[in-house]
């Protein structure tokens, strides 16, 4: 007779094999798989340059600041080392060169926040300064401009239509300058290295040189550098820089590829763009972890300094929406036709909207999350205004201090969405799926209802809405 | 578990070995698992084929928070529930009462063998109700805890313990009586 224990063992460990030709032949299925994903891949990272997006969702500047820490934090590695210059021809060649253009792709392998990659292209002039423009997809959704001129950085996030402006201390100011790829090139080619003989980087005949060396970022971790210069041009093709931490694991993977070098670059391009309807943003450093680099957003006390209110005019109404448009057709908003009794009404109803929320005039009532795979994905806040008509109306935007970019989209987005509405049709029916948990945002309790999903690729989602306690 | 995201960190940038590595490391529990949610060899084959498909198309949105074994094989028990809700659809029952040896006649390219004792093992989960086959295969087999089963089947935890507790002892009778037999 099996006991319960037994029944346990044999679960474990009964023998189940797989035939060694089907596992080839499986494995070749998906080895072509594979490669077609690889060929496409290009086509995805092929960033649509200038393109300004004028979508919702949010990219926080505090990712910007990552973007520009990371850059910092690879370009910083290469400083200090005395040693015999070689290649002197190929500094001088990157001297030569006016202008660049740089692909930088980042890769960050956290236990508690999962692998994060960042993708970027870096525009630097000897005369004007650097700017980065940071990307989801083909989507720009952060810009950051340190001209050289200025002395001060401005982050431009499109996703949630604000900026920050900061007059830099001398240090960062000084890590800021750093951004210039020519010096860390310089400082590079001063350090101690080893030849890696030739090979062929992206169709280009190119030779390299590698450097190990501790990180001084890193406690404990050790970074090392390839560098690899076309033969023809004598130019930078290719920088790999990985940060390997005390246990032999890969923290931080970048790559700097797909240069331009010679290229002459205006002006204009690091002048900070920032269209009408951005909301300037207090921005924060702190001077032991620059990745804290995060606009302050206080309710209470929220400065918005150089906002600009809009005079609206009701473009049409249609689908039970006023569709509003600002004066100078820089910005449109949507306002429920249950908001407003005129279109006149409507157009008062925004103003005021817009001059509370500039105000920072509201309370909030409502959160809603999204985590995937354990991992917080995005925040929506919802903020209740009270205006002059006796009306209480509730907005909101995606949380501007959430670091987490938005992953779910797309069709994956549709496909939570329609399990969700199945969920609450089965609760309508009295069936309770939902759990709830208390927690605290802005200083209040909320009572969050999470509803748990998985989808048909196998990602876990859980999305809570909460609403404040005593309501 | 730190092997898992160093393969997965290679893979995502295109690392064809990493791939393979990941493919033979855990490609047998995964098939397993899945012969043992769902006793139909073809589904169980297929399932496990897309989710490693599934794993290459979302390289890029892919992040890994815990386990890459834990990942994959959660991937293949929801991919196996939907194969048995669907398959409830289409003919009213579940895919444990397909007849599972004509299917394995049918296709001579077999990726799994089963050993004489596992197709046992395997008929006699079969005859569990799914909710609680889930429940001992998740618990027995992979290590998950209660309260990770709980979430999975997106039930509360003593419901998941209790369909433990039901299908074992269920299991436990069918394989005695089949050895009196």
């Amino acid at each position: 007779m099996r006991s319960s224990e037994d029944v346990q063992k044999l679960i474990r460990n009964a023998e189940m094999h797989s035939d060694p030709e089907a596992n080839q032949a499986v494995l070749t299925d998906l080895l072509d798989q594979f490669d077609k994903t690889q060929e496409q891949e290009p086509a995805v990272m092929q960033p649509s340059i200038g393109r300004t997006i004028m979508k919702s969702p949010i990219t926080k500047l505090a990712a910007a600041a990552v973007i520009v820490i990371a850059v910092l934090i690879g370009m910083n590695q290469l400083v200090g080392s005395a040693g015999s210059v070689a290649w002197g021809e190929v500094v001088r060649n990157i001297e030569a060169s006016p202008g660049f253009v740089f692909r930088l792709r980042q890769t960050y392998i956290r236990e508690e926040t999962g692998t994060i990659e960042l993708n970027t292209m870096v525009y630097g002039s000897a005369q004007y300064g650097v700017r980065h423009d940071g990307y989801n997809d083909e989507d720009v959704t952060v810009q950051i401009y340190a001209p050289l001129s200025d002395g001060a950085m401005t982050a431009v996030d499109h996703r949630s239509r604000t900026y920050s402006r900061r007059a830099l201390p001398d240090d960062a100011r000084a890590e800021i300058e750093s951004m210039d790829p020519k010096e860390a090139l310089r400082e590079f080619l001063s350090a101690e290295y080893t030849k890696l003989g030739r090979k062929a980087v992206e169709g280009v005949e190119a030779e390299g040189i590698e450097i190990h060396r501790p990180s001084e970022s890193r406690a404990n971790s050790q970074v090392v550098m390839q560098l690899w210069v076309a033969v023809d041009t004598g130019l930078p093709i290719l920088v790999e820089v990985d940060t390997v931490g005390k246990n032999g694991m890969l923290e931080v993977h970048t790559v700097q590829d797909d240069f331009r070098w010679n290229v002459e670059l205006d002006a204009s391009e690091f002048e900070p763009d920032i269209p009408e309807d951005y909301t300037l943003m207090e921005v924060e450093i702190d001077a032991d972890d620059r990745t804290s680099f995060k606009p302050t957003v206080n309710s209470d006390s929220q400065k918005v300094v150089g906002a600009k209110l809009h005079k609206w005019r009701l473009e049409e109404k249609r689908d039970k929406y006023y569709h509003l448009e600002s004066e100078d057709g820089q910005a449109g908003a949507m306002l429920p036709e249950s908001w407003a009794d005129s279109p006149e009404h409507a157009v008062r109803v925004m103003e005021e909207l817009d001059l509370l929320k500039q105000q920072g005039n509201r309370e909030l009532a409502r959160v809603s999350e999204i985590e995937v795979t354990g991992q917080l994905d995005s925040r929506y806040l919802f903020y209740k205004y009270a205006l002059s008509d006796g009306q209480v109306i509730e907005d909101g935007g995606f949380d501007p201090d959430l670091t987490n970019p938005r992953t779910l989209v797309g069709e994956r987005r549709e496909e939570l969405s329609q399990l969700l509405g199945e969920r609450r049709k089965q609760e309508e029916e009295g069936q309770e799926l939902a759990a709830t948990e208390e927690r605290q945002v802005q200083g209040r309790v909320f009572t969050f209802k999470k509803r748990r999903f998985v989808l048909s690729d196998g990602t876990e989602i859980v999305y809570s809405i909460g609403r404040l306690k005593d309501d | 578990m730190l092997e898992g995201r160093l393969l997965v960190w290679k893979f995502k940038r295109g690392g064809k070995d990493a791939f393979c590595r990941i493919y033979e490391k855990y490609r047998n529990d995964l098939l397993r698992l899945a012969i043992s949610l769902l006793s139909e060899s073809d589904t169980a084959e297929d399932i496990v084929h897309d989710v490693f498909a599934s794993f290459i198309r979302n390289a890029g949105q892919f992040r890994l928070t815990g386990s890459l074994k834990g990942y994959l094989a959660t991937c293949v028990a929801n991919r196996a529930r939907n194969a048995n809700r669907a398959y409830c659809r289409r003919h009213g029952s579940g895919p444990d009462e397909a007849p599972l040896a004509a299917s394995e006649r049918g296709r001579p390219d077999r990726w799994i063998i089963r050993s004489d004792e596992l197709r046992r093992l395997n008929n006699a989960l079969a005859k569990l109700p799914y909710d609680q086959r889930e429940a001992v295969i998740l618990r027995a087999q992979l290590g998950m805890k209660f309260g990770q089963i709980a979430k999975s089947q997106n039930v509360p935890i003593k419901t998941a313990q209790s369909r433990y507790r039901l299908g074992l002892d269920k299991l436990r009778s069918l394989l005695n009586s089949e050895a009196i037999k």
